[in-house]
């Protein structure tokens, strides 16, 4: 039995070496690693998938009237807050501030939109069930842009109204003394609810129309902002064609290492999977901090007038699966929220979703903290990591850098 | 990363190098019947000696025939030292060479020990001539026997409970049929190939009794998860049944995470209720 042990050290040494020697050997994957590098490979992903609730998305006046709304400062309380502001379109769309910051401060993390048109669910709690509707979310929030639909209406009317009109039709006439700008369904504010309240149900649904046109142009737009080739992407190509030499030259050793604990030991696929590595679902990191995440979004996204089952959506129902078939555990999505894509992670810190990590590497040692206490799913235990293998992953982590393409 | 290519060579070196610990174990029994090329254990099994002599094969059938229906079959399976063959990749594939069709459902094998593996679910849909393939392999040889049967008419019926851990999917028609768990049912799923990943989609269902008839009317709810991970299905699928009789559908399925999943389906016909269990791999 010496003899084997002894054998299995020297052998053991001279594959070190021998991988020492030669860093190519760092570059051979197995056909069912090859399998799973291509299914994260930016090439592998599907077309865009359709918004069957969003008829405009491919109307080119659409996508530009919708770039114009982004970008609109008037669109807020104070005037100086856009989608911009906190998606700015030269930081990936997202800011690098642990909780967004429009009007006030709101208690999460701007999301990166990137890629969103993939997603089923939007925000970290999935309380909305498509871009269009989404938009729609922080114009009337009280700490974002601060104001309300009446007063997007107004605003549509009074600058955008040709545009408005040359994609949806003619918009209906919205009178200053009739339509107060304070109206909207508010929760949180009283006299805004009353002035919303005053007008005729009907007129309200003629606002609540012209508002989700507005959402719908947005949506057209950042539908269209994308994930461009990374580093990663370049070395997969060459690995699938067995370019040995391109795939040397494109990863170090470690990173190559860091891929590999990425696919295997780490467990990272489990929910950073597919092409924009992530599954769009929701999981309990154990960072809540008191946060219902998903499990207040599914109620949410249930009840909101804009989801895909409702009156202003432009689906049949049978286009509304993820709504119909969603799943409804609450337990299982109380202090959940929805895996980010991990394409240019390291080039937006901070992370998770109120900004609680300053850094990969913190990141990462929650995931072993977390992973040693034991109490939560084991499909986000990331292995035991060690220093050294955590010093991989995070350069692996930093090949997912590429460009966000947008119209 | 291919640190276990140097597996075979540790071996070649070790073998070589005479180390103690890996010699051969002289199997206690011994030989069986030495003197003779291969054993049959019983008179009335059928036996076969593989294609290119490397192993013998016996099919045992339940009750000494196979018959129409559902059967199960011990196969015993010795080498050319008439060795029991431990550790097999054991296939048994029924084929109807006057139709020219296979079983729908995939017989599934498990090894019993001692040279013995059995075959669960081995459909015989019709009377008449059948072909049943026993191919084995090992690290030795690769070889396949072939049995030509006559099968009467007259239903046997689905006498073991399904381990769906065994169960195989059709390579071909994306087709995987179980036998729920008290068997009250014969369950067919058909699911797209490879089975997506995060994205919505449906399945066919073809729900029967073990006597094949179609079953109607059936309430079904479906649940099911992640048995490694601890947790349930990331959707809740509805089951809609269609105008063709004993087919159904599963609409919402959808699997987030690459791994082993369960679907459960919970089937009150009205007459019988019992779950029916699916395990495959998302990839």
């Amino acid at each position: 039995m010496k003899k084997f042990f002894l054998l299995a050290f020297l052998l053991s040494m001279v594959a070190s070496l021998a991988m020492a020697m030669h860093p190519e050997t760092q570059h051979q994957w197995s056909d069912d690693q090859r399998a799973v590098l291509k299914s994260l490979w930016l090439s592998s992903l599907a077309p865009m998938p359709l918004d069957p609730s969003n008829k405009f998305t491919d109307d080119e006046r659409a996508i530009e009237l919708g770039k114009s709304l982004f970008m609109d400062p008037r669109l807020s309380g104070n005037k100086k807050v856009s989608c911009s502001t906190c998606h700015r379109p030269d930081a990936f769309f997202t800011d690098n501030l642990p909780l967004a910051h429009g009007m006030g401060t709101t208690g999460r993390r701007s999301m990166p939109l990137a890629g969103m048109a993939y997603s089923p669910w939007l925000f970290w709690d999935g309380r909305k069930d498509s871009i269009w509707s989404q938009a729609l979310g922080p114009i009337e929030s009280p700490v974002e842009h601060g104001i309300s639909r009446t007063m997007s209406v107004h605003i549509l009317r009074d600058h955008y109204r040709e545009r408005y009109e040359s994609i949806f039709g003619q918009m209906p006439d919205f009178p200053d003394e009739d339509f107060p700008d304070i109206a909207r369904p508010a929760e949180d504010y009283p006299a805004a609810r009353e002035a919303w309240e005053r007008i005729p149900p009907e007129k309200r649904k003629l606002i609540s129309k012209v508002y989700s046109d507005m959402g719908k142009a947005i949506g057209a737009y950042v539908r269209r902002i994308r994930h461009g080739e990374s580093l990663f992407d370049r070395y997969v190509a060459a690995i699938l064609k067995d370019d040995i030499a391109s795939a040397t030259k494109l990863f170090t050793p470690e990173q190559a290492i860091g891929l590999a604990l990425f696919i295997g030991k780490a467990g990272c696929i489990n929910c950073h999977n597919g092409p924009l590595l992530t599954n769009n679902d929701f999981h309990n990191m154990g960072i809540s901090d008191g946060d219902a995440g998903r499990a207040e979004g599914m109620d949410k996204v249930r009840a909101d007038e804009f989801n895909c089952l409702g009156p202003f959506s432009d689906a049949a129902e049978s286009d509304c699966g993820e709504l119909r078939f969603m799943d409804t555990n609450r337990q299982k999505y109380a202090g959940a929220f929805k895996t980010p894509s991990l394409r240019n992670v390291a080039q937006r810190p901070p992370y998770m979703h109120a900004g609680q990590f300053a850094s990969i590497r913190e990141v990462l040692r929650h995931y072993n903290q977390v992973a040693s206490e034991g109490k939560l799913d084991k499909s986000i235990i990331h292995g035991e990591l060690t220093e050294p293998e955590m010093g991989e992953l995070e350069e692996f982590l930093r090949t997912l850098d590429g460009p966000v393409i947008a119209p | 990363m291919n640190k276990f290519a140097f597996i075979p060579l540790l071996v070649l070196i070790l073998v070589s190098s005479g180390c103690q610990s890996l010699e051969m174990v002289p199997d206690p029994e011994g030989p069986e019947h030495p003197g003779e090329e291969f054993t049959r254990h019983y008179n009335y099994s059928h036996f076969a000696v593989t294609k290119e002599g490397n192993y013998s094969v016996e099919l045992v059938f339940k009750d000494g025939t196979i018959k129409e229906g559902i059967n199960n079959i011990d196969i015993i399976i010795h080498d050319r030292d008439n060795m029991d063959v431990t550790g097999a990749a054991v296939s048994i594939i029924p084929y109807m060479p006057i139709h020219q069709h296979s079983a729908d459902m995939t017989p599934i094998v498990i090894e019993r020990g001692g040279g013995t593996y059995s075959a669960r679910n081995v459909d015989i849909t019709m009377p008449g001539r059948w072909q049943l393939t026993v191919r084995v392999s090992t690290v030795r040889a690769n070889d396949e026997a072939v049995f030509d049967l006559m099968i009467e008419p007259g239903g046997g019926l689905m006498e073991t409970m399904h381990t769906p851990h065994d169960m195989q999917m059709g390579k071909d028609t994306g087709r995987t049929s179980v036998v729920s768990a008290r068997q009250m049912f014969k369950v067919t799923y058909k699911a797209p190939i490879p089975i997506p990943l995060n994205r919505l989609h449906s399945w066919d269902l073809t729900i029967s009794t073990p006597r094949r008839e179609a079953v109607t009317g059936a309430n079904i709810q479906v649940d099911g998860g992640m048995p490694a991970h601890g947790h349930n299905l990331s959707t809740r699928p509805v089951v809609v049944e269609t105008s063709m009789p004993g087919k159904y559908r599963i609409d919402g399925m959808k699997f987030t995470m690459p791994g082993e999943w369960v679907v459960r389906l919970h089937i009150d016909s009205g007459l019988e209720t019992d779950t029916a269990e699916f395990i495959f791999m998302v990839r």
